[in-house]
């Protein structure tokens, strides 16, 4: 496919520039708009948000509206308020306030990251409630709903130290952060028990009552708690059909399994933002992109 | 908005047909019925329909090639299965006919497989044996080691849980009442026949009353006087995987029987994902539905000898069924000692493919003993089906983005799922009531993130459509909500 880049002059005046590549940013968290902000002096650029807003979630922090005005500025276009569904030959199949088909040469998969499930933990037992997502808990937090007074929190992460600090500001009796090995912060907070532990299985019906789990020397010792917080293992997330995997027209901007910084994420959407350059540049890709007619 | 609810009137206390139950069987009759000018109640003692056995299970419409003859199983099942593509296209319920491979490991299986390729030919079901090499042109993700395989093509794979919920809704549209979270507590009996159904929400009268109880129509027999009989429950632990390995198996993965088990199966689901399992194991605890990480090894390495590939596909969840196991199988008849007393009992594993066959079955056992079946005169109303985004092209797409602001909100980013369905799943002629029940009915918060980012949408809909706070949103029963309070 050829596309026109266009970009805008110090007056302010857009203007069609050049013939360039068309790439697809799924994604305006820190890892998309990095890249976005790489690419989009260089070619056509289109970065997809589901939420309403360039940026997402983070679009209030600093750096994230930093990257927003260098994402524009450059001339990429925002499509926001729509999700990324399906990645075809034609382009991409989003759906929301601008859903329908958009053409391109390449899809950037920067759809961040999403901690591991009851299934990906390995958990075994009943299925009961309070059994949630640290995601959804800092979601309830901030509706002032108390997801459990003897929680326990799951995962060495960014995300689990978030959580239990805000459950314990909400209410929270004691917090017990399990992981498998020895947890980043070393010293806990007052009200948060560390425990090197591996978990098995929950128990409780309709609600959770204990977390069953094996510690560091072989044994098996029961938790009794009224939640269980899913807040390990930053896995990426993805849910573009068709683009689950890289290949060459699909370019993956998130962090490896364990990577959990921001410094890590940025360096995901540069290398992505390279890893596109490098796509483009192969000759298959210019033919396919009808640049080599130029 | 309709709710399926009773509303306390005298004429919704009296019935002609009471049933006990709304897992696939108990809703299925009470769609066969509601064809009929009757006045019908299903009572079901969890909060939701398909809440047992129905609804964990391996979502197979089978043929029935592989059911020794001569049971009513056998002849139920055979009934049913010619019958699934004009009944799922009525009721709006995903099915496929993927065809099913029962392979052969190794020269020891071909005589079982040649046993159930006769089997097949006498019941005029299609089944054609393949070698290895033909199987593996068919599915090539098969494991190298398969010598032999049954191909049986009209073997079919169907969600239960939107059959189930169908069939009820089915029902309820077309006159049928439903009372959820309402488990008959007993029976008030004059001159030998049940006169009342006594539950939870009052008593009914009525004439006459159907077991569909599942792993509970031994109670419910006894608390009427009638048979003696003693249910168990058969438990079967599943894995799904994710649904990018939906590609992989396009068809029903069977192991040649053996003498003493079915073996793993490996199965497409209707949702694009596979199902591995189920194990079977017998306990007398009907309520734990817990799954063991020890099983479910076993359950992965039996699935890898048939297709190896799954050994490395990403689960998405484990779940585990109890199927309604008992001593006789199809206790499908009119109660000795209790004549207006029908059981639909001890279907343990066929219920789902047999279910259209089962409620004819069961309406000509109470037309038999004087229920009046005078067909309705307006035509049956049929269940609307939300079209879900996933399953359409772009273009249907914007047309009904265009129609319906709500077709614009993706809630569930993993399986696509907009606010439309969501919200026609909360106002349907039987509502979703938990986040579960909206996960029944729209596969929101099924997908790979297991409701990660979608959870938070679907309780604020859920929270708004029911009138409850944000901390009360259920899982599913009543007890399992979100949180355990609130500022």
């Amino acid at each position: 496919m050829l596309f026109l880049k266009t970009s805008r002059d110090p007056s302010g005046v857009w203007a069609v520039t050049e013939a360039c590549a068309h790439v697809i940013v799924a994604g305006s968290g820190l890892a998309g708009l990095t890249c976005a902000a790489e690419l989009a002096p260089e070619m056509r650029v289109t970065v997809f948000e589901r939420l309403p807003v360039l940026g997402g979630a983070d679009w209030e922090v600093d750096q994230i509206s930093v990257l927003t005005a260098r994402v524009t500025d450059a001339g990429a276009t925002a499509v926001c308020g729509t999700q990324a569904l399906r990645w075809e030959r034609s382009g991409l199949f989003a759906a929301g306030m601008a859903g329908g088909v958009c053409a391109a040469d390449l899809l950037v998969i920067a759809t961040g990251h999403r901690p591991a499930t009851a299934a990906e933990w390995g958990i075994g037992g009943m299925r009961c409630g309070g059994v949630i997502s640290g995601t959804v808990a800092t979601h309830l937090l901030a509706s002032k709903v108390l997801p459990g007074r003897r929680p326990v929190v799951l995962g060495d992460s960014r995300l689990a130290r978030r959580v239990s600090a805000e459950l314990l500001r909400a209410g929270a009796h004691e917090v017990i952060r399990v992981a498998p090995g020895p947890l980043a912060d070393a010293v806990a907070a007052s009200g948060i028990t560390l425990m090197d532990a591996v978990p098995l299985s929950v128990k409780g019906r309709p609600r959770i009552e204990a977390l069953e789990v094996m510690t560091s020397s072989g044994g098996v010792v029961t938790l009794p708690c009224d939640a269980l917080v899913l807040a390990g293992k930053r896995l990426p997330y993805r849910n573009v059909d068709g683009a689950l995997e890289a290949c060459d027209t699909v370019v993956i901007a998130q962090c490896c399994e364990g990577e959990d910084s921001d410094v890590a994420t940025e360096q995901a959407g540069r290398a992505a933002a390279s890893r596109v350059r490098d796509l483009l540049h192969a000759p298959s890709a210019r033919a396919r992109c009808g640049l080599e007619a130029m | 908005m309709p709710q399926g609810n009773a509303t306390g009137s005298p004429s919704h206390r009296a019935l002609d047909v009471a049933i006990i139950g709304a897992g696939v069987v108990g809703c299925a009759i009470a769609h066969r019925l509601t064809h009929f000018d009757l006045r019908v109640a299903i009572f079901e003692a969890t909060s939701d329909v398909c809440g047992g056995a129905s609804r964990a299970n391996s979502g197979m419409a089978i043929t029935g090639f592989d059911c020794a003859p001569g049971s009513l199983e056998t002849e139920l099942v055979r009934a049913a299965s010619p019958r699934w593509e004009q009944l799922t296209e009525q009721l709006g319920v995903p099915f496929r006919r993927v065809g099913e491979l029962v392979v052969a490991l190794g020269e020891q299986d071909l005589p079982a497989l040649q046993a159930l390729a006769g089997q097949a030919d006498a019941y005029g079901i299609d089944a054609d044996l393949l070698t290895g090499e033909q199987a593996r042109g068919l599915v090539p993700a098969l494991a190298s080691d398969v010598v032999a395989a049954l191909h049986v093509p009209s073997e079919a794979i169907i969600d239960p849980i939107r059959l189930t919920i169908a069939y009820a809704e089915s029902a309820v549209l077309n006159g049928a009442v439903l009372h959820r979270s309402t488990p008959v507590t007993g029976f008030r009996l004059s001159s030998g026949r049940i006169s009342q159904v006594r539950t939870a929400q009052g008593d009914f009268s009525c004439g006459y009353v159907v077991n569909a109880a599942g792993l509970q129509a031994d109670e419910i027999s006894a608390a009427a006087g009638a048979e003696d009989f003693r249910m168990w429950a058969r438990k079967g632990q599943f894995i799904l995987l994710d649904r990018s390995y939906g590609r992989l198996v396009d068809k029903i993965i069977v192991p040649a029987p053996s003498e003493d088990t079915r073996g793993t199966l490996v199965i497409p689901t209707t949702g694009g994902g596979v199902l591995l399992g189920p194990t079977a194991v017998d306990d007398d605890d009907k309520s734990n539905l817990s799954h063991d990480t020890a099983t479910l090894r076993g359950v992965l390495e039996g699935a890898g000898r048939l297709v190896p590939a799954v050994s490395s596909a990403p689960h998405i969840k484990y779940f585990t069924g109890a199927r309604p196991a008992s001593d006789c199988l199809y206790r499908i008849h009119r109660s000795e000692g209790v004549p207006n007393l029908v059981h639909a009992a001890a279907i343990r594993s066929t219920g789902v493919s047999a279910s259209p066959a089962i409620a004819d079955h069961v309406v000509a056992i109470l037309a038999d003993e004087g229920l009046e079946c005078q067909p309705k005169a307006l035509p049956l109303r049929r269940p609307r089906r939300t079209v879900p985004v996933r399953e359409v092209d772009p273009m249907t797409y914007r047309q009904l983005a265009a129609g319906d602001d709500a077709y614009k909100t993706i809630v569930c980013a993993c399986e696509h799922v907009s606010a439309a369905e969501i919200r026609d799943a909360l106002t349907s002629p039987v509502p979703a009531l938990s986040l579960d029940g909206v996960r029944d009915r729209t596969n929101a918060t099924g997908g790979r993130c297991q409701g990660s980012y979608c959870s938070v949408g679907v309780g604020l809909m859920l929270s708004n459509s029911c009138g409850c706070s944000a901390h009360a949103v259920p899982k599913d029963e009543p007890g399992s909500q979100w949180g355990v309070g609130s500022d």
